[in-house]
């Protein structure tokens, strides 16, 4: 290995200066290196330690970077509709949405009621397969490890649905522009009945194991505490922001495709700390339930996908479109210049803004607090990074 | 020769008082192997335990349920090569463990087994289970310091800091049971673990006394202490070996 | 509110439409920092969705930056448009909405626009000693900084 040039990446911290004495060496940089079981993902954080607090962080991301807005450049729109799935690979489905959305409103195009209600009863079980992830990650990093098999094991179940919908468990590529390209199978809505009956009791269980648990409260309460203010400004959105007691939700705010015909409340926290963060996911998880249940009521016929031309050639502008995906704003900035590929796609990642926070989250704070934060935040590095 | 054997079951004193060397030695054997049998044991049920816990099965494939697992386990710790970082210090990091598991044996020479059936009782047993039980943290911090890292150091520091905060519980629950050895005739208390037993023997008279008298309520309740006073005892050697 | 900020700035702001039910703003690049403090002080767009980047490479001024910005009281997104010249510097959003900062990061990460002002402006997603920057429409699909990749990595090629 040649040398590679020395950086010095925390220059820019503030932290405090001794003055320099030649025992003077209680601050320590430790390297949460892209390699570790916690940091959900290829990310790493370098971390200045006074013993245990956390004077200062920093986040070296970049390694999962493919290049998906540079491809996107030169796929044409149907094409880049499989990569925009594995982006967020959690919650690929929604990732789908707000780009089908998105460039069916470049084409000034709707999709019809039934397409949208499917739509709404994918995004809303991939919400729910998102959370019970996140639900067993996150406790697996606090160290309860019991949650992680309960959690996966129910996950199995949406992604047995998947599977059955659309050929993929993971990376489904659900929907298409104008549309959705399959139609629900048969005994869609007997087996979607099936799993809303034996999940609302597993969520109850997740809940009996973790909210009043002693140990899940000390190590969840007042860590990571982030006030509404703070979250405006840095651009945080999700449920992240709706623990720190603002009351948005895209979803109610803007609503698409077909939530607006859904009635279903928006959990809010008061303090902003981990513990709410996780009682919000939580009852949003109990929400997606009540959505669905009321999507599979109300199902309307008719055809699935709206007459859009083969080959797609939106006019010439651009837009801006984004959903609430699980963790947070996920938008599109679609730039065409008329030609079948588009000009430029810019996809805002909530993952990205969210990390933003964890610096200013975990000043202060224990080494452990920096795992829980990590995981209260629910970042994927394929968002991050795209 | 096997009068000799039950003379010895039957003696009144513990064969350390004695002076006898190839007692203490024998029982020395015996616990050593009793400790390792069982370690072996809980190392099994935690593992299948909490597997059954978590809708999975556990150890299955070596020997029926995985009961053989521990053993092969074991077998694969020995042979296995002992790496020694080059920048850490060699002594010290060879030491560190022998310390953890010298201290955490050696508190068992005061441990009765029965009446005068102990390695050796001293009139101050408590104190020396207490003593060589925290000499355990030292081992940890060796270790952690002797490999001249940051992770290994962070991570010993972290593990000292939980078994200290253990031992400040550990010995007020020991004291409580040691503040009850000094309600007998004479009013004097003693540290050493075969009064301590002896001290809860005089509960089983005291119960023997109310249940001779009709006095239900007060029996129960000290049938109920005698039985906490047990448990609180039990737990503390089992940390002690985790 | 537009007519308010015309009022206010009369010609620097060059367009202000409405396209696909999306308002949008084409501005000065000068008028630029004091038409992002007036929009989150007086008009109350407290939140900074996205700040991005497009490449004309057709166009005299070559890079148009897009702020897109959300005001929770009134529910309503704004785009913010600019152009500036390969040469240009921008100035930082950082002291109007700290979450600013990776976003800019990344558009001088992919594109090469130095931001002016900003706290740590260094490249986010691709490694520090990179060369080039990826989203200009001048570099190629599988093109790779093949000098950080042999030193790096003890590679031919990234291919």
């Amino acid at each position: 290995m040649t040398d590679r040039p020395t950086i010095d990446r925390t220059s820019h911290l503030e932290l405090e200066q001794h003055e320099k004495t030649f025992l003077d060496s209680n601050e320590l940089i430790i390297n949460m290196g892209p390699q570790h079981p916690a940091t959900h993902g290829v990310l790493r954080v370098i971390l200045k330690l006074d013993g245990e607090k956390v004077l200062g962080t920093e986040c070296v991301i970049g390694y999962l970077h493919r290049g998906v807005e540079k491809i996107a450049e030169h796929r044409t729109y149907t094409m880049f509709n499989p990569y925009v799935d594995r982006m967020d690979y959690v919650a690929a489905v929604s990732n789908g949405l707000g780009y089908c959305e998105a460039v069916e409103k470049l084409l000034n195009v709707e999709a019809p009621r039934r397409a949208q209600y499917i739509r709404v009863i994918l995004t809303e079980l991939n919400r729910l397969a998102s959370h019970m992830l996140w639900l067993g990650t996150h406790a697996l990093d606090i160290g309860a490890i019991t949650p992680l098999f309960y959690t996966f094991r129910d996950r199995e179940e949406i992604l047995k649905i998947f599977e059955k919908y659309c050929g993929a468990r993971l990376t489904t590529h659900a929907f298409r522009i104008g549309g959705c390209s399959y139609e629900t199978y048969e005994g869609f809505e007997r087996e979607v009945k099936k799993f809303l009956d034996f999940v609302t009791p597993k969520i109850d269980e997740y809940e009996e194991l973790l909210t009043t648990n002693r140990i899940w409260l000390e190590r969840t309460k007042d860590v990571g505490k982030i006030s509404a203010k703070e979250c405006i400004a840095l651009g945080v959105t999700g449920p992240v922001l709706r623990a720190s007691g603002v009351k948005w939700d895209l979803r109610k705010a803007q609503p698409y495709a077909a939530y607006s015909d859904f009635d279903f409340d928006i959990p809010v926290g008061e303090n902003g700390d981990t513990y709410d963060r996780y009682i919000v996911r939580m009852q949003e998880m109990r929400q997606s339930l009540r959505i669905i249940d009321q999507a599979i009521g109300k199902m309307p016929d008719g055809p699935i996908m709206a007459k859009v031309a083969k080959v797609m050639k939106p006019p010439v502008g651009e837009i801006y479109h984004s959903i609430e995906a699980p963790k947070g704003e996920l938008g599109y900035f679609i730039v065409s210049d008329g030609s079948t590929q588009p000009y430029r796609v810019r996809v805002r990642p909530p993952s990205f803004v969210n990390l933003q926070a964890l610096d200013m989250m975990v000043r202060g704070a224990l080494v452990a607090d920096v795992i829980a934060v990590i995981g209260t935040l629910d970042i994927v590095l394929g968002e991050v990074d795209r | 020769m096997l009068d000799y054997i039950t003379s010895y079951l039957k003696s009144d004193t513990t064969p350390g008082s004695a002076g006898n060397m190839f007692w203490a030695f024998v029982y020395i054997v015996l616990i050593f192997l009793g400790l390792s049998v069982a370690v072996i044991a809980m190392n099994w049920l935690e593992r299948k335990i909490l597997a059954h816990m978590q809708v999975r099965l556990g150890p299955m494939r070596v020997g029926p349920h995985g009961l053989l697992q521990p053993i092969a386990d074991a077998l694969k710790l020995l042979i296995k090569e002992d790496i020694m970082p080059a920048e850490a210090d060699p002594w010290v990091f060879w030491m560190a463990p022998l310390i953890v598991v010298i201290t955490a044996f050696t508190v068992f020479i005061v441990v009765p087994f029965g009446p005068t059936h102990a390695v050796t009782d001293m009139n101050i047993g408590v104190l020396f289970m207490l003593g060589v039980s925290s000499l355990s943290v030292l081992g940890v911090v060796m270790a952690g310091w002797a490999s001249n890292s940051h992770y290994p150091l962070m991570g010993a520091l972290r593990s000292s800091a939980q078994m200290v905060s253990y031992e400040i519980a550990m010995g007020l629950a020991v004291i409580s049971a040691v503040l009850m050895t000094s309600l007998n005739k004479e009013g004097v208390g003693t540290l050493s673990m075969i009064g301590i037993v002896q001290a809860q023997q005089a509960y089983e008279r005291g119960i023997e006394v109310a249940e001779r008298r009709g006095d239900r309520q007060a029996a129960n309740e000290m049938r109920v202490f005698v039985k906490r006073l047990a448990r609180a005892a039990a737990a503390d050697q089992k940390s002690k070996e985790d | 509110m537009i007519a308010r900020l015309r009022g206010q700035n009369g010609s620097g702001l060059r367009e202000t439409n409405t396209y696909l039910g999306q308002k949008y703003i084409v501005a000065d690049s000068s008028l630029i920092p004091e038409l992002l403090q007036v929009l989150r002080d007086q008009e109350q767009f407290d939140y900074c969705v996205d700040i991005t980047a497009v490449h004309y490479p057709d166009r005299e001024k070559q890079f148009e930056v897009v702020w897109i910005l959300y005001s929770f009281p009134h529910n309503e997104r704004i785009r913010v448009k600019a152009s500036y010249s390969e040469t240009d510097s921008v100035p930082s959003s950082v002291p109007i909405w700290p979450a600013a900062n990776w976003l800019e990061r990344e558009v001088f990460d992919m594109f090469g626009i130095p931001f002016d002002g900003h706290p740590d402006l260094k490249r986010i997603l691709l490694p520090d000693g990179w060369k080039g920057h990826p989203l200009r429409k001048d570099y190629g699909i599988i093109q790779q900084d093949q000098e950080w990749v042999q030193i790096n990595l003890g590679i031919e090629s990234g291919q």
